[in-house]
């Protein structure tokens, strides 16, 4: 008899009810802590729990759809599901209480725009009675609103890239979170988000009249400026995702140049977001 | 050279799960100098060899020597004898010991850990031996090694959220020397202490005079309990191994309070009890 193996089209996720569409890998990892027990005149080893116990998801999107993940860069929790249709339950590998710790975005001339975000579950991770998975699951829509921004539809507001070609852009965001453990239980009584999250923007360009800083300039001169990019539905230019930051400082800028491509400018700004 | 696992760590004639130990001998040779010479004359002992020994380990709540002789220690305040000392064996090495210190740690998800220091009046014997095998070591296989502490009145540990909890038992003893005689003829006990330290989320202030623990976590004038179980407790809630301490007599005597960046605002409460 063949071994049966599970393939895509078998893997749906869920966020809270929801489908969420367009996703390229899931990985989870469920960390079992223990600590061995070796002691002075040790005759027969074991481990023992010692630790918080955390289930790592890493679950990353091409933009197909709504961002249904940066709304979760603040203090929201979310469960999560991984099931074989919306009708089955079995089998499935979840969690619950899930805080999103890193999000990334991804943009590039040549490929879609790809969303990345790993996700801490405090509360309970793996596969779950087929009870605790939420019903209203199998009311969710199996079809999505195709929206696709590439990257001829986004727009950035620094002067700069209006003649300087920026080929590429990545966001990302470090959502820091602590969970609050009290003597006498395993299961967190409060996870704290460790504000601020650090932000980072970084922007690479084909250089055209791109002027640039001195070392020495620093600190006397910095670029310290807002941030905006916007995503737009290539098909009719409607806005379906904007990030704005605020006081973003340049922290470094790489220049680039090989006898096979042209000059290449990396540049990339830091900032905060607060709570 | 004997490798650590087949070194004894016994206590009053139990195996006890230590992580370290160490022993430090010494005599109390002191140079002897005079007014017309250069340098010393020569080292003339003063008093007896004195040897301390400490031991870092993890607590069985069913097997607890140091702890039975904390009780046995504070119990003898009652009496009107003459304490015999307990004899301590680590690798070989033997002597007979007081205990000058005990101490318990406890944070959440971790397993919890004790320290212990002795003191010998008289010097040590033996030599560096293979274990004796009439010795057992971790009778319950780590069923009954301590991870949950619950600091309560009612039972609901929930109330009183606890992130952090210290024990701590300090003694003095005085060798009583007399003229004629190398070795001391009584070791006597002259006080005792006991103080305990809990971290919490919330503010406790002092009064003049030192509010009851029970008042200061509890609100309350009942005599609240510190409960000590093994990882069997998480599974089974089999409570028939615990460890208890009374927090009758303790008065808070200091309270701290700390933040840092990327930190929380926490209280540390002491409270003390005295022999």
């Amino acid at each position: 008899m063949p071994l049966g193996k599970v393939t895509r089209e078998e893997q749906h996720f869920y966020l809270n009810t929801g489908e969420v569409f367009g996703i390229q890998n899931i990985a989870a990892n469920l960390n079992f802590p223990t600590a061995p027990l070796k002691y002075i005149g040790f005759t027969s080893g074991s481990y023992l729990f010692n630790g918080p116990k955390i289930a790592e998801f890493a679950i990353s999107q091409f933009l197909v759809t709504d961002d249904v993940f940066l709304k979760h860069t603040g203090e929201s929790t979310f469960d999560g599901y991984i099931l074989r249709s919306k009708n089955n339950f079995n089998n499935n590998y979840s969690f619950k209480s899930g805080y999103l710790t890193n999000y990334s975005v991804k943009c590039q001339v040549g490929a879609a725009i790809e969303v990345a975000t790993t996700i801490n579950a405090y509360v309970d991770g793996g596969v779950f009675p087929t009870g605790d998975i939420p019903i209203d699951i199998k009311n969710s829509s199996s079809s999505f609103p195709l929206k696709i921004a590439d990257p001829g539809s986004v727009s950035i507001n620094i002067d700069d890239f209006n003649t300087n070609r920026v080929t590429s852009f990545d966001i990302n965001i470090v959502c820091n979170r602590y969970p609050v453990y009290i003597l006498g239980s395993d299961l967190p009584f409060a996870i704290k988000s460790q504000y601020p999250f650090d932000v980072s923007v970084r922007f690479q360009f084909e250089v055209d009249d791109y002027s640039g800083f001195k070392l020495s300039d620093y600190p006397c001169s910095r670029d310290v400026r807002d941030i905006s990019i916007e995503l737009k539905n290539y098909e009719n230019s409607s806005l379906f995702s904007t990030y704005s930051f605020k006081n973003m400082t340049r922290i470094s800028e790489a220049y680039n140049n090989t006898v096979d491509g042209t000059v290449l400018m990396s540049v990339e700004y830091r900032g905060f977001i607060n709570r | 050279m004997i490798y650590f696992d087949e070194c004894d760590a016994i206590v009053n004639g139990t195996g006890i799960l230590a992580t370290q130990a160490s022993l430090s001998i010494s005599n109390s040779l002191t140079p002897i100098k005079t007014i017309g010479k250069r340098g010393a004359l020569t080292q003339s002992a003063q008093s007896d060899l004195t040897a301390n020994l400490q031991l870092n380990y993890f607590l069985e709540t069913d097997n607890e020597p140091n702890y039975e002789l904390v009780q046995e220690i504070k119990n003898f305040f009652l009496k009107d004898e003459i304490y015999s000392p307990k004899q301590l064996v680590i690798g070989g090495i033997s002597g007979e010991y007081y205990l000058n210190s005990y101490s318990i740690q406890a944070k959440p998800n971790e397993i919890i850990t004790a320290a212990a220091s002795y003191l010998n009046f008289g010097g040590v014997s033996g030599s560096f031996a293979k274990k004796n095998s009439s010795i057992t070591y971790n009778k319950s296989n780590g069923n009954n090694i301590g991870a949950f502490v619950f600091i309560t009145e009612t039972g609901n540990y929930l109330e009183n959220k606890t992130l952090s909890f210290e024990y701590n038992f300090a003694c003095t003893w005085q060798p009583i020397n007399v003229i004629g005689q190398r070795k001391q003829v009584e070791v006597k006990l002259l006080s005792a202490e006991e103080k305990i330290t809990v971290e919490k989320e919330k503010f406790s202030n002092l009064s003049f005079s030192g509010d009851k623990a029970s008042l200061t976590l509890f609100n309350s004038d009942e005599t609240g309990t510190i409960k000590i179980y093994g990882f069997k407790f998480a599974c089974s809630k089999d409570t028939s191994f615990g460890k208890e301490i009374s927090l009758s007599g303790f008065r808070i005597n200091q309270s701290e309070v700390g933040v840092a960046v990327d930190g929380f605002l926490t209280n540390k409460i002491s409270f003390n009890k005295y022999y």
